[in-house]
């Protein structure tokens, strides 16, 4: 018995020239119910919170206060609290999704997480999204002094360097969470097929972990690249 | 097992969906929570700071109650000691008008016994002198001897003793 396994998603469909892949769709299911459940969860805005909106409260207020701890500034986490929590909480619902059975690396159905492009994707935004406000906070001269030293020849070297490392930083964020998450499923798909009872329970447990890992690892490097992008250079 | 070929066209459609994810929860989302977070500090920030205000003027106030009570206990001594001195100094004044008006009633009182007693005196001499008179007329009148000469003088002497 020969196992499929494909290292990007299946196409399932085509629109305006776009091969709609079964990690696209899924994605895109997923974000329609976070804004949905995020837009019921928060949709009372009292001062003084009911027993649903505390609770609503008390999980982002808890997300919020671990960014914090990161940024050591409750200015910038009140700035990058926003991206870091939506990754957290997109990354993390689509990392569960490969331990529901049925899920997995399958032609048809198939958790986002595994599939290059959407960690890519979120990756490339992230840092998009953090050199754009290092730019609006910095200015575009003292944004490129970071990367443009005119001092000395081994300065402009390091200057390149901390450009290739931009790169680098964006890449290695993506192919990490795709590589921990898809090396999982496969781990998962094996161990099912080799013995279908029981044994897999383990392994499921251990993939909640690490879809709970990744997804802070992932946040958390956002909110530390952040803080250090848009620090002053003294 | 194939090798990874980037598809661009779902790389862009990936980051679309991602950010239209993240503007709309930051448009609808996180800036409100955010800002009612920080409504809520304010609003806790401020009343634990009217709280402290609020112990700081009672302590203000209990320290001026204690003040002032022990400015009016003060300011009572103060009223009774002067109200004893005063009430003193009114009964010293009274008994020494008492006394002054005592003797001058004591005085008058003498002065008046010794005007009436030199009337009494006065009137017993002009009796004593009348009766004098009328016994040496009664005498001159009639011939009298001895024995009915005392017995004039007895009745006389009798009449005057009443």
């Amino acid at each position: 018995m020969n196992i499929h396994i494909a290292l990007t998603g299946e196409p399932v469909f085509s629109f305006l020239g776009i091969n709609f892949t079964n990690t696209f769709v899924i994605s895109i299911f997923i974000t329609i119910f976070m804004i949905t459940f995020f837009l019921f969860a928060f949709r009372k805005r009292e001062i003084v919170p009911g027993k649903m909106q505390n609770f609503f409260e008390f999980i982002l207020e808890t997300v919020f206060s671990i960014f914090d701890g990161m940024t050591g500034d409750s200015k910038k986490t009140e700035e990058i609290f926003p991206l870091a929590a939506t990754l957290f909480v997109f990354i993390l619902l689509n990392n569960l999704l490969e331990v529901i059975p049925g899920l997995g690396v399958f032609p048809f159905l198939r958790s986002p997480s595994s599939d290059l492009h959407f960690t890519l994707a979120l990756a490339i935004f992230s840092m998009m999204f953090i050199h754009f406000t290092a730019i609006k906070k910095l200015g575009g001269v003292e944004y490129l002094k970071k990367y443009i030293k005119l001092e000395s020849p081994i300065m402009a070297f390091v200057g390149i360097l901390e450009v290739l490392g931009e790169i680098t930083r964006t890449m290695s964020l993506g192919i990490r969470l795709f590589g921990n998450l898809f090396a999982g499923e496969i781990l998962l798909m094996i161990v099912s097929f080799m013995i279908p009872y029981i044994v897999p329970l383990p392994f499921l447990g251990l993939e909640i972990f690490v879809g709970f890992i990744q997804a802070l690892v992932f946040s958390s490097l956002i909110t530390v690249f952040y803080v250090t992008t848009t620090a002053e250079e003294h | 097992m194939n090798s990874i070929e980037v598809d661009w066209k779902i790389l862009v459609g990936q980051i679309v969906n991602f950010a239209i994810l993240f503007f709309v929860l930051k448009a609808l989302i996180y800036k409100p929570f955010l800002s009612l977070l920080k409504t809520r500090r304010e609003k806790i920030e401020e009343g634990i700071n009217k709280s402290i205000e609020a112990d700081k003027e009672l302590g203000k106030i209990g320290e001026m109650k204690v003040d002032l009570e022990r400015i009016n206990e003060e300011e009572k001594k103060k009223i009774l000691i002067k109200a004893d001195e005063e009430a003193k100094k009114r009964l010293e004044e009274a008994n020494k008008k008492a006394e002054e008006e005592k003797s001058a009633v004591l005085a008058k009182a003498h002065k008046e016994a010794e005007a009436i007693k030199e009337l009494e005196k006065d009137a017993t001499r002009k009796s004593t002198i009348e009766n004098a008179f009328n016994l040496t007329e009664k005498l001159l009148k009639e011939n009298i001897d001895e024995k009915k000469g005392k017995q004039i003088a007895e009745d006389f002497l009798s009449k005057l003793k009443i």
